[in-house]
């Protein structure tokens, strides 16, 4: 795989990432006003991801394509633990090995 | 017969569950729609949008059926949440990687070689651990909380 479409498909589960954690805020917000600027910007994340996720599909398989979504999980234990410090189980980080090796094989297949 | 049995037991856990796994066909199904929308429209070069945008799809009917199939899974989804712990939604969810590359195989013919099978195996089953941590969480929280 070219550095390009692996920076694509990263780009493609951040905006869906992205999408998924403003509908959760938009949801909480209070305000209608912020509410609303917080859906459409969800709404514009998920839609992106949509149509990225189909350039990706014009060069490679969907069994090819589609397990890379479960990054995702890992990419977002990352964050919180990063940026909110949570700390993860050894269940959870045996796990994410779990799911890198399932990606790495798909991804050499 | 214990508390946590006769709950995965009730009519409506299981109408849920049902909920959910049709939400994940209809996941799957959209991205085989939105595959045959690529494929359909790989050969055009008459677009003004980058290729890598996906964008030069959007007069395929293929890619408008999977809009359709996505929201018809997202709706699902909520609906089934209703009455379902997000815990056990994540873990009935994983299984759309099976729907996806038994739909690969079976409606787009592609050929799944036994390292990606694996592969695929292996993401379901981390997925599963990770969503099974998720489901303790949420059921330590809710007797916290009672």
């Amino acid at each position: 795989m070219s550095p390009v479409a692996l920076l694509l498909i990263l780009l493609t589960h951040a905006t869906n990432v992205a999408g998924q954690i403003l509908m959760k805020t938009a949801v909480m917000a209070e305000r209608t006003g912020s509410r609303i600027g917080q859906f459409a910007l969800a709404i514009a994340c998920m839609t992106a991801s949509f149509f990225l996720t189909i350039g990706l599909l014009q060069r490679f398989d969907l069994s090819y394509v589609y397990p890379f979504q479960a990054s995702a999980v890992i990419m977002m234990a990352l964050a919180t633990r990063v940026f909110l410090g949570e700390k993860m189980s050894r269940r959870n980080v045996f796990a994410m090995a779990v799911i890198a090796a399932g990606v790495a094989l798909v991804s050499a297949s | 017969m214990s508390a946590s049995d006769s709950k995965l037991a009730s009519p409506r856990f299981r109408r849920s569950a049902l909920l959910v796994l049709l939400s994940q066909v209809f996941e799957a199904a959209s991205e085989v729609l939105r595959k045959l929308g690529a494929d359909a429209t790989a050969a055009t070069q008459l677009s003004v949008f980058p290729q890598w945008t996906g964008l030069s799809t959007l007069g395929s009917p293929w890619v408008w059926a999977a809009v359709v199939a996505a929201l018809a899974a997202f709706g699902t989804w909520l609906v089934a949440l209703r009455h379902l712990d997000l815990g056990v939604a994540f873990v009935l969810g994983s299984v759309v990687h099976i729907f996806v590359a038994a739909g690969s195989w079976l409606v787009l013919g592609e050929h799944i070689s036994p390292i990606r099978a694996v592969g695929i195996l292996f993401i379901v089953a981390g997925l599963v651990v990770v969503a099974r941590s998720q489901a303790d969480l949420e059921t330590r929280t809710e007797r916290t909380e009672v």
